[in-house]
């Protein structure tokens, strides 16, 4: 169970990355970046280590949960009406998302690490794909000087923290805690790294800062010889895999804090009516895209200040 | 099992087929032709048909989006830019526009070429796809890419070029400076251009009195010291392809001055080629970028600069003939 | 006494009994089962003409005399052949059961290169006896039992004592203990009562008609279940992995079957996920095809009428009646079937322009992929998902092809097979295990979950 948990944990790490936390960061530190993503991991590491959670106020937990999984489904169900599927409505996206999810969440809760763990084997897949077939057009040519002060480089740290241990925050609870959970998160950071330093030494600071997805823009050079091109849609599932996973741990924290656990079934759906209304109004994705750091901080001081036990680990 | 099978009924009957579309209702495009005459895009579509022909479209709008719809009503078929191999503009375009067009449209793919040309017209024959012909014959495709000309183009401090088509064949490049058409270099300073860009896996034509030889370019690399000069160091690994000089190759002496000979031209041809980009202004090798890199700020630009080339040619390969 | 006036008022009506008397001797017995020569032999020439001692037992030349306590006991000794001595107040069931059966026959099903060529037949004892010879100790035990309130089936599970986990044994046998049913005509009937598979497609449990089969999943720390008058053994507990594998790559080279292991993973997914992916692939995401495949394409789908989806659901059951038709059809006339389903309707549906003759290859891959399979239920299965595949990725496009992937794994890892994952070696991850079924690699361990006895060679 312990072992399962922080396979889940490999994925919830990643995902808020997509669509946001990796544009914004490479935006703003550039050629840096690798530095925030070290000093970054290293925050998250400390943070992990410092903070013993024990949830016991339930519905700050539901709220805060919410609260991701909305973020989370916005921008995969922008991402994937962007790329995918460019005339079907959003709602209609995200339907057979949220009906997966329902009728993973309705089934006990070991399938879900089960689940992970099946999923772990498609995601590195795709991700060695990937990285081997861009790894030939990264160049050091495109870490070029451009001005970049030490507080963004620290902010940028700061940010991927939180980007990276939110989730893990708030999906586990006080018994799933070992050594193995440092050691999934050091991988996962830097798996994340190396994706940072291809996008960064493909697309270079001006295109990556002016494009919405650009993890997703790199994908488009993925290539078996110049027969086999434009497989972008098949090697993106590796972030989609990322996503589903996430919003069904959120989704399992939720359901543990509720007494009846049927409740799930009105949760989720309301979420997605919320998510297709914010969708369908551009501005609160603006929005999200410029306060979603504060939003996760505010997360995360929220599931700190509501535990019971306000203790440290010594 | 139930519920599965009534949930993908669900789907099936409340969802549609929004993106849907079946192939024979396709019209993939091979190539695009962009040129400007008052303020109206001309357009000229190059579409795949049956036994390696294709079909053309001409139409003109106020606006690229008004072009191509009008032009798509001509072919009854949806114009699918997924597979498209080039794009080719001319000088009264603003490259801009085109660019982010197909950078804000999802359906493109991001391996085309973007081509200028001199020309009014290029498509004529319906047996000859200009597109794949384009395709084909640039041998790097990155130097004309896409994402190139976005980085060139977004970044201030560097210019960028693309190649020439004349309706024929490819032959020769078009710099352009803050997205304005400047000089123009022949197939020859091509070779020097790609060789200066690291990027360049041909042949290297030189002189060795009135005759001539070429060498084949096996690797290469290509380095800028910036200093109060600047200094370009080039060092290759060459094999003989033709060899019309009065040398006698098999003695070591001949070979060092054949290399000598191919080291000075090489030189020489390289400080005339930044000779006309200095008089341009045009940065096209993204010198600014080094000097900034080195002194975190721009004080003085590249055209301010002296250069000195120095190449080291190493012929390391005959082939089968001894002499 | 009483019980011979018992047998012939309940066997009223059933014409092949038989009841016959020397001196005060009765003999009871079922022609049809009995064999006549082993009642001559075995009973009418030692009963003496004159002076009948009290116990005949000792008399008997028979290997099988048994003592009959209860009225119960004695009807199914009768029911199973066994020809009934009534000697004064002493009751014996002698054993003259004549030969109803088949020789051994090689597999059918799981026919293999390498490997034993003997293969489970109709007769339990005979059965018991291919695995014992290949299990030659005391610690291969069989627990018999019953099935069936008519029928009386006899039915044993097999297990090896210190390798097996005893929980299993138990949990099984009550299992089966607690099935209530009329009769039972073959192994396949109890397979619902052992493995709760009502809500998955997937098999729970292997079938198996090769001895060896059973010999080694023995070994490794499985149960298997014999049925009289059933060709067919069942092994618990097995998972996808089992069916994805046959046991016979023990018996080839290494290094080359693990190329033909990997294969067969590839194929479980091409079986699945092709004609979804084709779908997808041509009518929502187009550019994911080389742009010279995209043009043939488009000109060999210019003259078909139907979309793509309709297209492709056509000719997957087209393929399905053909090869329903061919497992139907008595074997001589298999081959026609073939060439009249391959050549003429593969042919002249192109040529008519219904399908197009891409379509025809598409079907014809996922086919041969399902066919590698041994297990007719995993082919079965595979087809569930390959049109539930179709219809959602008709939609979604890639992205439906995705959660199609997404959906089956759910389902599958709900999926308990005796309180672990039908996922087995990857779900709960073993390397033990893995290296045993989807790898063939160095492994001198058994499975954890299968065993407490983990080192091989160990008594």
């Amino acid at each position: 169970m312990k072992k399962d948990f922080n396979i889940l944990n490999y994925f919830n790490t990643r995902a808020l990355f997509m669509g946001i936390g990796l544009s914004r960061i490479i935006s703003q530190a550039h050629e840096y970046s690798y530095i925030s993503i070290i000093l970054g991991t290293l925050i998250g590491l400390f943070l992990l280590y410092l903070l013993k959670l024990e949830m016991k106020n339930s519905f700050i937990n539901i709220l805060l949960n919410s609260c991701i999984i909305i973020m989370s489904l916005v921008l995969l169900i922008n991402m994937i009406s962007t790329m995918y599927l460019t005339k079907m409505p959003k709602l209609l996206i995200g339907l057979p998302f949220v009906l997966l999810l329902l009728y993973l969440l309705n089934k006990k809760e070991i399938v879900l690490y089960r689940l992970s763990g099946i999923m772990l084997f498609f995601n590195l897949l795709c991700y060695l794909f990937a990285f081997f077939s861009l790894s030939r057009y990264f160049t050091f040519d495109n870490f070029y000087y451009t001005n970049v002060s030490i507080k963004s480089v620290v902010t940028c740290a700061l940010e991927f923290a939180l980007y990276s241990i939110t989730p893990t925050f708030l999906t586990r609870n006080s018994e799933t805690k070992d050594i193995n959970i440092y050691k999934m998160y050091l991988v996962s950071c830097f798996t994340m790294g190396i994706i940072f330093m291809l996008t960064y030494g493909i697309l270079g600071a001006n295109v990556s800062s002016i494009v919405r997805y650009p993890e997703y823009l790199i994908l488009k050079e993925v290539s078996l010889t110049t027969a086999i091109q434009n497989i972008e849609n098949i090697v993106s599932y590796m972030w989609i895999i990322d996503v589903f996973i996430l919003l069904a741990s959120c989704g399992n924290s939720i359901k543990n804090n509720v007494k009846n656990k049927w409740v799930i079934n009105i949760i989720l759906p309301i979420l997605l009516f919320i998510t297709t209304y914010m969708n369908d109004h551009y501005e609160f994705i603006l929005v999200l895209y410029k306060f979603s750091p504060f939003i996760l901080a505010g997360v995360l001081a929220l599931t700190w200040l509501t535990n019971k036990k306000l203790i440290f680990n010594r | 099992m139930k519920k599965i099978i009534i949930l993908i009924l669900c789907l099936f009957v409340m969802t549609g087929c929004y993106n849907y579309i079946e192939l024979d209702e396709l019209a993939v495009v091979s190539s695009i032709f962009i040129d400007k005459e008052d303020d109206n895009f001309k357009i000229g579509i190059e579409v795949y048909d049956e036994d390696d022909k294709v079909q053309i479209f001409d139409d003109a709008g106020p606006s690229l989006t008004e072009a191509f719809n009008s032009a798509e009503e001509k072919s009854k078929k949806k114009f699918y830019f997924r597979h498209i191999n080039a794009v080719i503009i001319t000088d009264r375009v603003n490259i801009e526009d085109i660019v982010y067009y197909f950078f804000r449209n999802p359906d493109t793919n991001d391996n085309f070429a973007f081509v200028y040309t001199n020309e009014d017209k290029i498509y004529e024959d319906e047996e000859v796809n200009i597109g794949e012909l384009i395709k084909n014959n640039i041998d790097d495709d990155d130097l004309c890419s896409f994402f190139e000309i976005m980085k060139g183009h977004i970044n201030k401090l560097r210019d960028f070029a693309v190649p020439m088509f004349d309706g024929k064949k490819l032959g020769g490049m078009k710099t352009y400076k803050d997205l304005e058409p400047k000089e123009e270099f022949d197939s020859i300073e091509e070779e020097i251009f790609k060789v200066l860009k690291n990027k360049y896996d041909g042949f290297l034509h030189s002189e060795c009195g009135d005759k001539d030889f070429v060498i084949n370019i096996d690797s290469i690399k290509t380095d800028f010291k910036i200093d109060k000069k600047i200094k370009i160091d080039i060092k290759l690994k060459t094999s003989i392809q033709e060899m019309n000089c009065n040398l006698d190759i098999t003695k070591v002496k001949d070979l060092n001055k054949l290399q000598d000979m191919a080291e000075k031209d090489l030189e020489k041809r390289m400080l005339e080629f930044m000779d006309t980009l200095k008089e341009n202004e045009t940065d096209i090798l993204g010198i600014n970028t080094l000097i900034k890199n080195k002194y975190k700020k721009l004080d003085k630009k590249f055209n301010e600069y002296d250069y000195e080339a120095n190449a080291d040619i190493h012929i390391y390969k005959k082939g089968l003939l001894l002499k | 006494m009483n019980f011979l006036e018992k047998i012939k008022k309940d066997y009223v009506e059933v014409s092949d009994l038989v009841v016959k008397t020397i001196n005060t001797v009765n003999l009871v017995y079922l022609e049809t089962l009995a064999d006549q020569d082993k009642i001559n032999d075995y009973i009418l020439k030692i009963i003496p003409k004159s002076k009948i001692p009290k116990n005949i037992k000792n008399l008997i030349p028979s290997p099988n005399v048994k003592d009959v306590k209860t009225y119960e006991e004695l009807c199914l000794y009768l029911d199973t052949g066994f020809t009934i001595v009534f000697n004064g107040s002493q009751v014996i069931a002698i054993e003259t059961k004549s030969n109803l059966n088949r020789g051994i026959d090689t597999p059918s099903t799981e026919a293999t290169i390498y490997g034993p060529k003997d293969s489970l037949v109709e007769n339990y004892q005979t059965n018991l006896g291919l695995i014992k010879r290949r299990i030659k100790s005391s610690n291969l035990k069989n627990t018999q039992t019953n099935v069936g309130k008519y029928t009386k089936t006899m039915c044993s599970i097999l297990y090896i004592e210190g390798v097996c986990k005893s929980d299993l044994v138990a949990s099984t046998l009550e299992k089966i203990n607690g099935i209530n049913i009329d009769g039972i005509t073959d192994i396949g009937e109890i397979k619902p009562f052992l493995v709760d598979d009502k809500k998955n497609v997937f098999p729970g449990i292997k079938m198996t008609e090769r001895p060896d089969v059973i010999a080694d999943s023995l070994l490794k720390g499985k149960i298997a279940i014999l049925l009289d008058n059933s060709p067919y053994a069942l092994i618990l507990p097995t998972f996808l992995a089992d069916f994805i594998n046959p046991m016979s790559d023990k018996y080839t080279k290494t290094s080359s079957v693990n190329f033909i292991k990997i294969l067969r993973l590839i194929c479980f997914f091409i079986a699945i996920f092709v004609p979804a992916f084709y779908v997808a692939v041509t009518t929502i995401n187009q550019e994911t095809i080389p742009t010279s495949l995209l043009i043939n394409l488009q000109n060999q789908r210019m003259d078909v009428p139907f979309p793509a989806v309709m297209e492709c659901v056509i000719t997957l059951i087209i393929c399905e009646i053909l090869r329903e038709s061919d497992i139907r059809f008595p074997s001589s006339y298999g081959s026609a079937i073939s060439i009249l389903g391959a050549l003429i309707l593969g042919e002249a549906a192109v040529s008519a322009g219904i399908v197009s003759p891409i379509m025809i290859i598409v079907a014809s891959i996922t086919f041969i992929s399902s066919m590698i399979f041994t297990d007719v239920e995993i082919i079965n299965a595979i087809r569930y998902w390959r049109f539930a595949a179709l219809l959602i990725s008709a939609i979604f496009g890639l992205y439906g092809v995705g959660m199609s992937i997404i959906l089956m794994f759910i389902n599958l890892c709900n999926y308990d097979i005796n309180g672990t994952s039908y996922l087995y070696p990857i779900a709960p991850f073993d390397k033990t295990y893995l290296k045993e079924t989807l790898f063939k690699m160095k492994n001198n361990k058994r499975s954890k979950l299968l065993s407490k006895n983990r080192i091989k060679g160990r008594l």
